[in-house]
């Protein structure tokens, strides 16, 4: 036991090991792909301008060396999209939202319904297409406080927000 | 007699500050534009009165002139008052804005007066309310009408007129008398203003390349000649000088930032008041304190001397002009700056500490990094840069100082987190404070089955690194337990 506490025992505390984890919608590994090939293509057009207009880009061993870079780069890149989107999940218990992302680095993030400023749903063109959208609960601790779960069905993050704002209200937000 | 200011009209900014605001940004477009202004000035063309008229016209006279003009329109369309409790303030000529700001939203109020406002008699007056903008809301006021502002707003009150007669008189708990401030000044971190003033006169120098034709990196190899050149004696006469006089300087810098330094207490939160010739002032609520920390560098952790931080909502996203440290120069204001939150955990609490494979992990840091210096190196045939690969032994040694040192205390209402490197550093935060929490595992701490825990307070956060993921488990479910069950 690392900390002693006179009012209550470690054990009694519910543990957020043991919630029973949602799996995100599978339409957010579509957007992810998507969003992914626009990026690259991007990048080639940038890369191939580049190639094209500036006189120092024309030794074929450097444009070779940088095109196999970024094709190494891009591959890594939707690997590591397609496992991170595999490891998303969340989970809604009666006093906080859990959310866990990444690949290489895990993240489990835990915000509680009572430290919530507001929440929000956004849906971009991709998210529209496939049916998914995202939910932000927004804290006073900022940015990286926040908790952001994506994938998630409109009508459920919809709802998800609804019931979150209305428990807000009901019991008081604050920090 | 009983004066009475009524913020339920909209009042415009006064007329006294609105000339100082106009000399401000005429002084901050010269600080801005001087290199320009000395090129245009030395330029041959302009001395001998051929050509160039235009350019001197437009530095001297048509942007000066533009600028000045954009900001009394912007000054002088500006009203505030109170309605309902909020702080409405309407402003913009090009673009018109109205900012409400509700009182429970208004987590700070800071005043402040340079010189030239103390002489003049006004006051900046800026608030701080959490949310995603980091736009400062700021109004220029009377000194009194600042300070009646300040105290309506932070003190709640029902009704929008305030008298002399309704502020509330305030305990005095620090004040520096002269020994203090001496030995604040004289315990500065010296290096790190020597630090700061040569980069300062680097990015100068890059700016007046094209008078003197040598860029900062060319002075560097002149300089280097020059050492190489003369006698050992004349290099360390020059490097003693320049450390006398960062000394010198880091010493004013202090004198000036901690003179007058004063904090009081009332039934409402800390008033800090600080600065010789640039007063800054800060009401600090005791319900809007996050969390506290409190820091020696490597000398006064000697003497001891620590510098208190309140850290309130929106701390995180302000910048660190407005944030005034309180330094505690007797152990006896520990007790009294923190009798507000949590008392200091005592050294028998329980104790959380680092993994040792933190260490292992600087380690293959530091390679990657070494291993990046040499490749570049060798790349670009830069032979000083293999001398940069002593780094990896310093780093090592940081980071064992660092995991020597690191502890959490842990108490029922608290935890303590000491992250001393060189200088003292610790950091108090209520469990009841916590906003969210975040786990983290990397691939190397999940094969030992480590993790490091983030905790997030609405002023911002604090970590525990490298600590094992069944302690990580308890602290993420204890953080939540006591946040959820707070009112």
């Amino acid at each position: 036991m690392i900390f002693e506490n006179s009012d209550i025992s470690l054990s009694e505390i519910p543990s957020a090991d043991s919630v029973e984890w949602q799996r995100v919608e599978p339409g957010l590994k579509r957007v992810k792909q998507l969003n992914w090939l626009l990026l690259w293509l991007i990048v080639i057009a940038v890369w191939i301008a580049l190639v094209l207009f500036i006189d120092e880009l024309e030794d074929v061993t450097t444009v070779t060396l940088v095109s196999i870079g970024l094709a190494l780069l891009s591959g890594f890149h939707f690997y590591a999209q397609m496992k991170s989107v595999a490891f998303m999940a969340y989970a809604v218990r009666e006093h906080d939202l859990l959310y866990r992302s990444g690949w290489l680095v895990r993240t489990v993030r835990v915000c509680p319904f009572n430290r919530v400023q507001h929440c929000s749903v956004s849906i971009g063109i991709f998210d529209r297409k496939f049916g998914v959208s995202s939910l932000r609960m927004f804290t006073a601790g900022g940015n990286d406080a926040d908790v952001k779960v994506q994938g998630l069905q409109l009508k459920v993050a919809n709802d998800l927000r609804n019931w979150i704002v209305s428990k807000i209200h009901k019991d008081g937000a604050g920090v | 007699m009983e004066q009475v200011f009524d913020f339920s009209i909209p009042h415009r900014q006064p007329v006294k500050a609105i000339i100082q605001a106009l000399i401000k940004s005429f002084g901050s477009m010269i600080k801005q534009l001087w290199p320009i202004i000395i090129v245009i000035l030395l330029n041959k063309k302009v001395q001998s009165g051929e050509g160039s008229r235009e350019k001197v016209f437009l530095f001297f006279f048509f942007i000066p002139l533009l600028v000045l003009s954009y900001n009394l329109f912007e000054f002088f369309y500006l009203k505030y008052m109170i309605r309902n409790g909020e702080l409405v303030i309407k402003k913009g000529f090009f673009v018109k804005r109205e900012v409400v700001l509700p009182f429970e939203r208004i987590q700070a109020v800071h005043l402040d007066q340079d010189w030239l406002q103390r002489l003049m008699g006004v006051a900046k007056i800026t608030f701080d309310s959490p949310g995603t903008t980091k736009t400062e809301e700021q109004i220029f006021l009377e000194y009194k009408v600042a300070i009646r502002l300040r105290d309506l707003l932070v003190g709640e009150r029902t009704h929008h007129a305030v008298s002399e007669q309704q502020i509330e008189k305030s305990v005095p708990v620090i004040s520096l008398d002269g020994s203090d401030l001496f030995k604040l000044g004289i315990s500065a971190n010296f290096l790190r203003v020597l630090l700061i003033m040569a980069a300062f006169a680097f990015a100068r120098l890059d700016d007046l390349q094209t008078i003197t034709g040598k860029s900062s990196l060319d002075w560097v190899s002149w300089l280097g000649d020059e050492a190489a050149a003369n006698s050992a004696v004349f290099i360390s006469a020059i490097a003693i000088a320049l450390l006398l006089f960062s000394m010198l300087t880091s010493f004013i810098l202090v004198v000036l930032k901690y003179g007058n330094f004063q904090l009081t207490q009332s039934s409402k939160g800390f008033h800090i008041r600080s600065g010789l010739i640039n007063t800054r002032e800060k009401l600090v609520p005791y319900n809007k304190i996050q969390f506290i920390s409190w820091n020696a560098n490597w000398i006064r952790r000697f003497i001891p001397f620590y510098l208190f931080h309140f850290h309130i909502i929106g701390d995180y996203e302000i910048s660190n002009k407005w944030k005034i440290a309180v330094p505690a120069t007797r152990l006896s204001f520990f007790p009294v700056l923190l009798q507000s939150y949590h008392p200091q955990l005592p050294t028998m609490a329980a104790k959380l500490y680092m993994h040792p494979a933190f260490l292992f992990r600087q380690f293959f840091i530091s390679l990657i990094v070494i291993s990046a210096i040499g490749v570049a190196a060798w790349v670009f045939d830069f032979q000083p840069g293999w001398k940069l690969l002593f780094i990896s032994p310093v780093w090592m040694f940081f980071a064992y100082i660092y995991l020597k040192n690191f502890s959490v205390s842990i108490a029922a209402n608290a935890l303590q987190i000491n992250h001393t490197l060189f200088s003292k550093s610790f950091s108090l935060v209520r469990w009841d404070k916590v906003v969210a929490v975040v786990v983290k595992q990397s691939i190397f701490q999940r094969r030992r089955n480590l993790a490091t825990v983030t905790l997030f307070t609405g002023g911002g956060s604090v970590s525990l690194p490298y600590i094992s993921m069944k302690e990580a488990g308890e602290i993420r479910d204890y953080a939540l337990y006591k946040s959820e069950t707070a009112f």
